[in-house]
C-alpha cells in the first residue's frame, strides 16, 4: 500500500454539482464515482464517463460486489465491474466490508457482516476471487451498522485488521462511519484506531453525520462536524494517507462551501497540526 | 465518330433512359453526400480539455458567430443592470439605466458605449451595428478556433467545391450528351432530362453547403453542454419568477458569472420562463422584424430557438446535440447562424 500515489483531496462525483467541478478543477485532486452507475452506462453516462476521465484522476467505488455474501461474489457483476477498472485506469478500487446480496436477491443496502471467522473465510474467499479478475489494488470501506450482532466473536477493528492482513488490501476508512459507531455503540473510537494496522489505511471518506433522535447516521447530507475533523486529524497523524473523499449526496450547499470543506482537508492532510480543530 | 451518336446510350429509349439518368443522378449525389460526409476528417483528432477560467463569450461565438457573442454581450450588460429593454407596441427599444458601471471587460464596455444612446433591439445586427463593433473579438475568436480546427475552413470548403463540381459536371455531361444524341437522332422532346437535370443541379447545391462547425467543433460544444448541463438547470430554477423583488445576484464563481456562462454555451432559450425572459423576447421581435424587413440574417439564432424551450429542461435547441451541429434545428440556432456574421 506504501507504493500507491498520493491523490490528495477530492470528492464523490455527483451529477449535480458536474458543472462546478469543471470550474474549479484546480481545487479538486480527483474524483470518485459509483462504480454501478456506469456499468451499464447508456450513451449519456458513456460521455459523461470520458468527459471526467480526461479532466480527473477517478477512483470506481463499488456498491454491490458484496463481498460479504456466502454464495460467492456475483461474476456478471465482477465482469462489469473489472471493464469499468480497465477503462479507468485507476490507482485503486473500492467496495465495502458488507454484503449487499443474499440468496442471489439483491438487497438494496449495505448490510453488516458479523465479526466472526465463518464470515471473515467468506470476505477472504470473495476477495480472492475479486483480485484474480482485477488486478488493481483494493481497498475497503468500513460501513456503519445500527445493531451490534451479538454472535461476534471478535472486535471490529480486529476483524477489519484480521481481513486486510489476510487479503493484502487497504482500507478505505470511513472516519464519519467510524466516528457514528463509536457515538451509537458508545466506544471511543481513538481505541479502535489503535487496532487498526493504520499502515494499511490508502483513503478516507468524509462528511457530517446526520443526528436522528439518539442516533447517528451516515445521511451524507451534512457539513463536517468538528468532531470529525478531530477524527480526520488523528488518522491524518497517525499514518500517511493517500486520499480523502468528501461524500455528499443530499442537501448540496453552494459549492463554496464543499470547496471550504476540501480545503479544511487539504490542510489537515498536509499538516495534521494545521489548526485546532475547533477553530475550523 | 458514328460510335459517338450511335451506341445503346445514345441510342437509347427516352423513358428508358430517364429512369437511367434518375438512376444516375442519384447516385452521384448519394456519393457526393458520402464525400461531403468524410470530407471533415476531425473527428479523429482529440478534443481539447474544458479550461477552468472558460470564457462565455468565446464559448457564443463558437456556438452562433458574433451575433451570439452580442447577445450575450447585451445579456450581460442587463444582467448588471446596466442596460434595460423598453417594449412600444412591436418595438424594443435597448436604455442605458442610471447605475454607475462596474468594472467591466473590455467587451463589455465596447457594447455599453454602443448603448450610450437608446438603441432598438434590431439595430444590434444592423450596418455599424454592435455585431459590426464586435467584430475584431469575433475576428480573434475566429482566428483561435480555427488554429483549433473547430471551425469549417477554406480548405474544407474547396476540397466540397471540387467534389460539388465534378458532380455538376457528371450530371450535366451526361445529360448534355443524350441531348445532343437526341437531336442527332431527330428527336426534340428532351425536357424530361433538362428538368432532371435541374433538380439534381439544385439539390447539388444545396448539398454542398458545410456547417459552420467541424465535427471537433461540434463534438466540443456538445461536450461544454454536457459539462455544463447541472449549471443551466440551477441558474434556471434560481430565475424562476417569485413574488419576491428582482435581485441580480453578483455573484461568481471561479471568475465566471454561472447565468452568463449557460447563455454562452446553451443561447438565450434558458432565458424563457426566467426573470429574464423579456430580453428574450425582445430579441424574438427583433428576429420577427429582420425577417419581415431585410431578410437578413443577425436576429435569428439563440431568441428564435427559445420559443420552443420555456420549460426548465430547455428541451428544444440548448439541450444541445441535434442544435448545435446546425444539423436537426433548420440552422436556426447553433452552428447555422453563424454565416451572418
Amino acid at each position: 500500500m506504501q507504493n500507491l500515489p498520493k491523490l490528495g483531496i477530492g470528492i464523490g462525483f455527483r451529477e449535480q454539482f458536474r458543472a462546478d467541478l469543471f470550474l474549479h478543477q484546480a481545487e479538486i485532486d480527483f474524483l470518485e464515482i459509483t462504480a454501478d452507475h456506469y456499468l451499464d452506462a447508456n450513451a449519456h453516462k458513456q460521455a459523461e464517463l470520458e468527459l471526467l476521465k480526461e479532466h480527473f484522476l477517478l477512483i470506481p467505488h463499488g456498491l454491490n460486489l458484496s463481498l460479504g455474501s456466502a454464495e460467492g461474489v456475483d461474476e456478471v457483476y465482477l465482469e462489469k465491474f473489472a471493464e469499468l477498472v480497465e477503462k479507468v485506469q485507476p490507482a485503486w478500487f473500492s467496495d465495502h466490508i458488507c454484503f449487499t446480496k443474499s440468496g442471489g436477491v439483491d438487497i438494496g443496502h449495505l448490510a453488516p457482516v458479523p465479526f466472526t471467522r465463518e464470515a471473515l473465510e467468506v470476505l477472504k474467499r470473495n476477495i480472492r476471487r475479486v483480485k484474480e479478475v482485477i488486478k488493481t489494488p483494493l481497498i475497503l470501506e468500513n460501513i456503519t451498522y445500527m445493531v451490534a450482532l451479538p454472535s461476534a466473536e471478535m472486535s471490529e477493528a480486529a476483524f477489519v485488521g484480521e481481513l486486510l492482513e489476510e487479503t493484502d488490501c487497504g482500507l478505505l476508512l470511513d472516519i464519519t462511519n467510524l466516528y457514528i459507531n463509536s457515538v451509537n455503540h458508545k466506544y471511543d473510537w481513538r481505541k479502535y484506531l489503535d487496532e487498526l494496522p493504520l499502515e494499511r489505511v490508502v483513503q478516507l471518506h468524509f462528511v457530517g453525520s446526520h443526528r436522528h433522535e439518539n442516533l447517528l447516521i451516515d445521511a451524507h447530507a451534512d457539513k463536517t462536524e468538528n468532531e470529525i475533523w478531530e477524527v480526520f486529524r488523528e488518522v491524518c497523524a497517525r499514518g500517511e494517507i493517500k486520499g480523502a473523499i468528501l461524500e455528499r449526496d443530499e442537501r448540496f450547499p453552494p459549492f463554496a462551501e464543499i470547496l471550504e470543506e476540501i480545503q479544511t482537508a487539504r490542510n489537515l492532510l498536509e499538516n495534521p497540526n494545521f489548526a485546532k480543530v475547533s477553530a475550523v | 465518330m458514328d460510335i459517338l451518336l450511335d451506341n445503346p446510350l445514345a441510342s437509347m429509349d427516352g423513358t428508358l433512359f430517364l429512369i437511367f439518368y434518375v438512376g444516375f443522378v442519384g447516385m452521384t449525389l448519394l456519393l457526393f453526400g458520402l464525400i461531403k460526409t468524410r470530407i471533415d476528417k476531425t473527428d479523429r483528432l482529440s478534443l481539447p480539455p474544458i479550461p477552468p477560467n472558460i470564457d462565455p463569450y468565446e464559448i457564443a461565438y463558437l456556438r452562433g458567430g458574433t451575433n451570439e457573442v452580442a447577445r450575450s454581450v447585451v445579456f450581460a450588460l442587463m444582467q448588471k443592470g446596466l442596460i434595460e429593454f423598453k417594449t412600444t407596441g412591436t418595438t424594443t427599444q435597448i436604455k442605458r439605466t442610471a447605475n454607475q458601471s462596474p468594472r467591466l471587460n473590455q467587451i463589455e464596455q465596447i457594447a455599453l458605449d454602443w448603448l450610450k444612446n437608446s438603441r432598438d433591439s434590431k439595430d444590434i445586427f444592423q450596418t455599424n451595428g454592435l455585431v459590426t463593433q464586435l467584430e475584431a473579438y469575433g475576428d480573434a475568436f475566429k482566428a483561435r478556433l480555427a488554429q483549433q480546427q473547430m471551425l469549417v475552413g477554406e480548405d474544407l470548403e474547396n476540397k466540397l467545391s471540387l467534389w460539388k463540381w465534378l458532380a455538376i459536371l457528371a450530371i450535366v455531361g451526361l445529360g448534355s450528351y443524350k441531348i445532343l444524341a437526341a437531336f442527332s437522332h431527330g428527336k426534340l422532346n428532351v425536357f424530361g432530362i433538362i428538368i432532371i437535370a435541374a433538380v439534381g443541379l439544385i439539390i447539388a447545391f444545396v448539398m454542398s453547403s458545410l456547417p459552420r462547425l467541424t465535427k471537433l467543433g461540434t463534438a466540443y460544444l456538445e461536450r461544454l453542454q454536457l459539462a455544463f448541463d447541472s449549471l443551466k438547470n440551477q441558474t434556471q430554477q434560481a430565475y424562476m419568477p417569485s413574488g419576491a423583488p428582482k435581485v441580480v445576484p453578483s455573484a461568481t464563481f471561479a471568475g465566471v458569472d454561472p447565468l452568463l456562462l449557460s447563455v454562452g454555451v446553451f443561447g438565450a432559450g434558458i432565458l424563457a420562463g426566467t426573470v429574464y425572459s423579456e430580453y428574450n423576447n425582445a430579441f424574438s421581435r427583433a428576429n420577427q422584424q429582420q425577417a419581415t424587413s431585410s431578410g437578413s440574417c443577425g436576429a435569428g439564432c439563440g431568441s428564435g430557438c427559445s420559443s420552443g424551450s420555456s420549460d426548465l429542461s430547455g428541451s428544444s435547441c440548448s439541450s444541445g446535440s441535434s442544435c448545435s451541429s446546425g444539423s436537426s434545428c433548420g440552422g436556426g440556432c447553433g452552428g447555422g447562424c453563424g454565416g451572418c456574421s
